[in-house]
């Protein structure tokens, strides 16, 4: 029985406790904006502004098809390979195969997309569990990225129409890595909240057995997040690679944490507990200001390693604290 | 008058929102059965918390031995002498009977666990309460009764003198409970204060010698058992008097097709010979605990295999549904036993809890029609009668009666939209729930049946069976083969023909 079984019909106002559990990280989100803007006068330019959501954007698209994995109740540890390994391939594909680019960014998505299908076939169809199947797909993804490029970066010239993915502006204005994210998160948060699959999955990571027993295809659920999750994570690589203009074996591996960390903090905004699209976003874009704002006061590199970890573990020990998280 | 062993007085406790205990006092007597009662969010585990030093009262004082006690973790109630058994038994199944009784406070030598004095001693603390049970073998090679008393055993281990049962008989079999009974007549011969805590009122009143009601977080009653009857412990409970319904049957035509047929099927070790429901119809199925109910049950909603199967019809299907989406197609639904871990999504709101039955009717092109589900939504709340601020209400934070009218809600929500007679399948559909929400969810029943559903229905109470079927079906010795008629039906006969 729950000791907290309220009966009586709750009052319409949301009392301050509620507010500050919904809303607590998106004011920590002002507060680390504010903070930053009285330190340096810089950090609230337009033109770092602009920095910052471009900076952002990559672990954006990357940390919201995770988002998708962990509201079906499953982890993908292998986002990070999977992005480098697509960001090898588009950059081999375009240099090496001469490949149009839509066609080598088709193949890639295609081929980082399928890692994740196999790794929900794992746990959908073997019974491994995701945190293990995934942690295996990591070193598998990574094998076949050094495999494609003998573990050497891909330096060449990629066709100018390529680095516009990471540099261009829409109307010589908005910078269009920050719209493709904006798009990424509006079609994730659209599937996950407004459709019938969304519903499904966010049922399936709630209660597996329970959404079975209610009709649920529970294993398609699954499969197709973690298919979600590897399709968001290749996209972010082929951004990644656009970035950097060179295709690196290492360039994804950071990710893995950043997307998890964004996706954990965001699990302390809005609706406490649950992995959702808007506050994943909240999550990247606190990593993204706490980034770049220790960079503009001149800290020194590690301390953002450091604020990070603090911050995560801030957030996500309040919500347990408040009973509104119970990991496992 | 026995002796009083802990004296509470004014306790009271706040949740954020809620008063979970109002100001409550209790007397707990050496040598005495006290029972404690109320529906669902009453404040009886709030209670029993406080008693074991899990929760911080906000306000009131308890005393033993004269002089007033704190209990600010459980090791402090624990050093007190009181003993909690929770309703789950907290049994590790890979120790055997002995480690468990003696978890945490194993005899040592050198620094390391003595294993043969940890044997004896457990040996020799069954053998004090004449438990005659083999400690050397794993737990979970054991029935459900024995590690209850296990449990029991292990909460006895700190030399208690206050023994507290959240629940001890929930989910056991007649056989299983009369021996915890015993068990526990002879601990309360050795003057021990028990505090039992039981949806099951024939239990209070077959075994308890004082009953406590609580009611909204206030104690509403304190004296013997002997001086009060059922009727009147319910009207304490729930504020007014559960009327027993006029019971009729709606049960369609002996010559139509039943909604359910199955002939020579084996789920399990169950074997099926004849097994029909006919369109307002509600039959039961009885047996022991563990006899293969939920199996059939499941199988029958198309989320398990049988083993083999002579013929089944199954609504509109000539054979066994071969998943639960498509039996759910064919508006078979199944009400799964254990809410928390089958049925509900925990940390969802009511609004998804509701529609993820009916996801597929509430989309267009893929996408949730927001109006539509909202408005099916807010019928399904009205016509159960749901306590909740809102479709928004995260479930868990209902009380476990409402919460299970979310479960049937799920179906309703199908069930009101579709023309055809629906096959319910219910399994121990009131488990948990208050004798208040139980009765609504009687009416429930009837209704779908009054309506044209038909009904199978499994329960370890067979006072629902005899106050909701018009046959039962018994299960005995892994076979399916008796029915009785609702003439023939007593909680007597019953446990004859299971046992």
């Amino acid at each position: 029985m729950s000791v907290t079984t309220s009966v009586r019909p709750a009052r319409r106002r949301l009392d301050a406790s509620q507010l500050a559990s919904r809303y607590g990280t998106v004011g920590a989100a002002l507060l680390i904006f504010v903070v930053f803007a009285v330190a340096n006068r810089q950090f609230v330019s337009a033109n770092n502004i602009s920095n910052i959501l471009v900076q952002i954007s990559v672990l954006m698209v990357i940390s919201s098809g995770l988002t998708v994995a962990v509201a079906s109740g499953e982890f993908d540890l292998s986002v990070g390979q999977v992005a480098g390994l697509a960001g090898v391939l588009v950059a081999g594909l375009m240099v090496w195969s001469h490949l149009s680019i839509p066609l080598a960014i088709i193949l890639s998505l295609i081929a980082g997309t399928s890692l994740g299908v196999v790794s929900g076939l794992l746990v959908t169809r073997l019974r491994i569990p995701s945190l293990i199947a995934t942690l295996a797909m990591g070193p598998i993804a990574l094998g076949l990225n050094y495999a494609y490029d003998g573990g050497d970066s891909i330096y060449a010239t990629f066709p100018d129409a390529f680095y516009a993915i990471a540099t261009g502006r829409v109307g010589g204005v908005v910078p269009v890595p920050i719209l493709i994210a904006l798009v990424v998160v509006g079609v994730f948060y659209v599937l996950v909240n407004r459709t019938r699959l969304g519903r499904a999955i966010v049922a399936t990571g709630a209660n597996l057995q329970a959404s079975r027993l209610s009709g649920i295809a529970v294993g398609r659920c699954r499969l197709i997040a973690l298919t979600l999750s590897a399709l968001g994570a290749s996209m972010g690589g082929i951004m990644l690679t656009a970035r950097l203009g060179t295709g690196q074996p290492g360039a994804g591996e950071p990710y893995l944490m950043d997307s998890l960390t964004a996706v954990f903090l965001g699990m302390t905004a809005f609706k406490p507990g649950r992995a959702t699209v808007q506050g994943t976003l909240v999550g990247v874009i606190i990593i993204g200001m706490l980034d770049n704002g220790l960079n503009l006061l001149g800290a020194p590199f590690y301390l953002q390693n450091e604020v990070r970890g603090v911050v995560m573990i801030a957030a996500v020990s309040l919500a347990v604290l408040r009973g509104e998280i119970r990991f496992f | 008058m026995n002796e009083t062993l802990l004296q509470a007085s004014g306790l009271g406790k706040r949740f954020t929102s809620t008063v979970a205990l109002a100001g409550v006092d209790l007397e707990i007597r050496a040598g005495e059965m006290l029972a404690l009662v109320g529906a669902n969010g009453a404040g009886k585990s709030t209670l029993v918390k406080i008693l074991c030093g899990a929760v911080l009262p906000d306000t009131g004082e308890i005393v033993m031995d004269g002089r007033p006690v704190e209990f600010r973790r459980v090791a402090d109630a624990q050093a007190a002498g009181i003993a909690v058994a929770h309703q789950q038994v907290a049994i590790i199944g890979a120790l055997n009977g002995a480690e468990n009784i003696m978890l945490g406070r194993e005899p040592r030598q050198f620094g390391l666990i003595d294993n043969a004095g940890l044997l004896a001693a457990a040996r020799h603390l069954a053998g004090q309460f004449g438990i005659d049970l083999d400690l050397s073998r794993e737990c979970d090679r054991l029935d459900l009764g024995e590690l209850k008393i296990l449990d029991i055993l292990k909460a006895l281990a700190g030399d208690p003198r206050i023994l507290m049962l959240d629940e001890p008989t929930a989910s056991m079999t007649l056989a299983e409970s009369q021996r915890l009974f015993a068990f526990l007549a002879d601990l309360r011969q050795r003057g021990l204060g028990i505090v039992f805590i039981s949806h099951h009122m024939n239990e209070i009143f077959a075994h308890c010698d004082r009953i406590v009601v609580l009611k909204d977080g206030s104690k509403v009653h304190d004296g013997p058992v002997a001086a009060i009857t059922l009727p009147e412990v319910v009207r304490l409970m729930v504020g007014r008097t559960v009327e027993e319904t006029d019971w009729h049957s709606h049960a369609g035509a002996e010559d139509e097709d039943p909604v359910l047929s199955l002939r020579d099927v084996r789920v399990g070790s169950l074997h099926v010979e004849a097994l029909s429901v006919r369109r307002g119809e509600v039959v039961g199925l009885a047996g022991v605990l563990g006899a293969g109910q939920t199996g059939l049950l499941e199988c029958v909603a198309g989320a398990s295999r049988a083993w083999g199967c002579g013929a089944a019809r199954v609504g509109g299907l000539a054979h066994l549904p071969r998943s639960v989406a498509q039996a759910v197609a064919h508006d078979i639904y199944l009400v799964a036993d254990d809410r928390l871990r089958k049925a509900l999504l925990r940390g969802l709101s009511i609004e998804e809890n509701v529609l993820a039955g009916s996801l597929g009717e509430i989309s267009r092109l893929g996408f949730v029609q927001r109006g539509a589900a909202l408005e099916r939504v807010r019928a399904v709340i009205d016509r159960l009668g749901i306590k909740c601020s809102g479709p928004h209400q995260e479930v868990l934070h209902l009380s476990g009666g409402n919460q299970q009218k979310v479960v049937f809600g799920r179906w309703l929500a199908r069930i009101d939209a579709s023309s055809r007679p629906p096959l319910l399948l219910l399994d121990n559909p009131t488990e948990g729930v208050d004798i208040g929400a139980k009765a609504e969810l009687y009416g429930l029943i009837r209704e779908f049946a009054r309506r044209g559903a038909a009904v199978l229905i499994a329960s370890a109470e067979f006072s629902e069976l005899i106050a909701l079927c018009d046959r039962v079906y018994c299960i005995h010795n892994h076979r399916l083969d008796l029915c009785l008629p609702r003439q023939a039906l007593s909680e007597d006969r019953l446990l004859l023909e299971v046992n």
